[in-house]
């Protein structure tokens, strides 16, 4: 099954609890609306990679400061196109070694799941609740089965998977090598925002091979049940709506595909936020980072206009904030 | 979207809940807590338990502010005033 969805404008517009939108009005040290509207470049839906694209479309939108606009609505497979399968997530015991284990984050830095890793979980977070494997086989606790995985994925997990390694597999919501569609509205000519808007708590963009590109996962709410929510080495995981999803940009690593760097050794692009803007990766191809990025982690060149610079990737975060206005409402 | 399924789309997918942590010492919350006590938009700073410095601006996402980080990591060792700190069960970044 491929549920094609517009998880993005659903879930920004229905969820009660979102910062987004409003709540952004209420910004006043705004650096990016000091950037001159010259420094817009418009998307390139040719960058996306035609195996990753349903179906783009032109269509009229209104947006976040309730002007008038068009818009592309582009709807992704949702499975990334420069890949045949996804994973390694969880070890499957504490020997299992970093060729056949994914990753998780924290504080910044990106690890390799190992098995010796999830072992020493214990002394890694200073608590000694934490025991994800049987003691006696060193098989590691996994939601291996629809319905483990999905209990394990709510704020108030059963006692039953607490401590166990969270991953969902894509086949639940989605034929073999297939993905969860989702449709992106992204202003065709990005538009600056008086003041910085929020990233809020649903997809923050969509990357080029087709996959959403999340918000900050709930770390705090994950880690209280002694769950450790898995990724593969691009930092993505399942869940049963988004399907495959990113949570970090970690191009190159593992078993992820690596991006070209620009050819004059600036990052290279790998999404747009939902505003219009590109987000590229990190570093140049002299492993050098930006230094005069504003608060939402965007900068302006002659080149490429204003873009972001994705966070790293262990970072928990692509952007810090939008810097332009983003389509909220359609008549698709 | 089912009650079932918007629980699903927060612990994955974006809501910071708010729930008290009992982690203590190397955990997550650093890019939390590094905010918790300010203002939406203003300075933040972290160190991690490499010793690796992240300064950036408290964002909101969600219902909780995160320090995001707009300046380039400062390396533990490329800071002389700090001590990192060894874990032996950890396995920074790349294969």
């Amino acid at each position: 099954m491929t549920k094609a969805s517009i998880s993005s404008l659903i879930i920004t517009g229905s969820l009660a609890f979102s910062g987004c939108g409003g709540s952004s009005e209420t910004i006043t040290d705004d650096e990016t609306s000091e950037t001159p509207s010259t420094d817009i470049l418009a998307v390139d839906t040719t960058l996306f990679d035609s195996a990753a694209v349903v179906s783009v479309e032109t269509i009229d939108c209104t947006l976040s400061n309730g002007d008038d606009s068009s818009c592309y609505a582009i709807t992704v497979t949702g499975f990334p196109s420069d890949r045949t399968e996804l994973g390694h997530f969880c070890p499957t015991d504490i020997n299992t070694e970093a060729e056949s284990a994914g990753k998780w984050f924290d504080d910044g830095v990106l690890y390799d799941l190992t098995g010796e890793f999830v072992s020493n979980l214990d002394l890694f977070y200073g608590n000694s609740e934490w025991q994800l494997f049987d003691a006696d086989t060193g098989e590691i606790f996994i939601t291996d089965t629809q319905v483990s995985c999905e209990a394990a994925a709510r704020p108030d997990v059963a006692e039953e998977y607490q401590n166990h390694c969270v991953q969902c597999e894509l086949t639940y919501y989605a034929d073999e090598g297939q993905g969860v569609e989702s449709t992106f509205l992204l202003p065709i000519n990005p538009v600056f925002r008086e003041t910085s808007g929020d990233i809020g708590m649903s997809n923050i963009g969509v990357s080029l091979n087709g996959v959403n590109l999340a918000a900050a996962a709930p770390t705090q709410a994950i880690l209280s049940a002694f769950t450790i929510a898995a990724f593969d080495d691009c930092v993505g995981h399942v869940n049963p709506i988004d399907g495959y999803h990113y949570h970090g940009a970690n191009h190159g690593d593992g078993e992820c595909p690596a991006v070209e760097f620009e050819a004059d050794g600036h990052a290279g692009i790998f999404g747009y936020a939902l505003d219009g803007f590109a987000i590229y990766g990190m570093l140049d191809e002299n492993g050098e980072e930006a230094t005069d990025l504003d608060e939402c982690r965007g900068q302006t060149d002659e080149v490429r206009g204003y873009h972001y610079h994705s966070a790293g990737p262990g970072e928990n975060a692509f952007i810090g904030c939008f810097s332009g206005e983003t389509a909220n409402s359609t008549d698709i | 979207m089912n009650t079932f399924s918007k629980i699903v789309v927060i612990v994955f997918s974006g809501l910071i809940n708010a729930i008290a942590q009992a982690h203590n010492g190397h955990g997550d919350e650093l890019p939390w807590q590094a905010c918790s006590t300010s203002e939406k938009n203003t300075p933040c700073e972290y160190t991690n338990s490499h010793g690796d410095i992240y300064q950036g601006n408290c964002k909101l996402f969600g219902e909780a502010l995160m320090c995001v980080r707009n300046k380039p990591i400062v390396r533990a060792n490329m800071s002389k005033m700090l001590t990192p700190i060894k874990l032996d069960n950890s396995n920074q970044g790349t294969k």
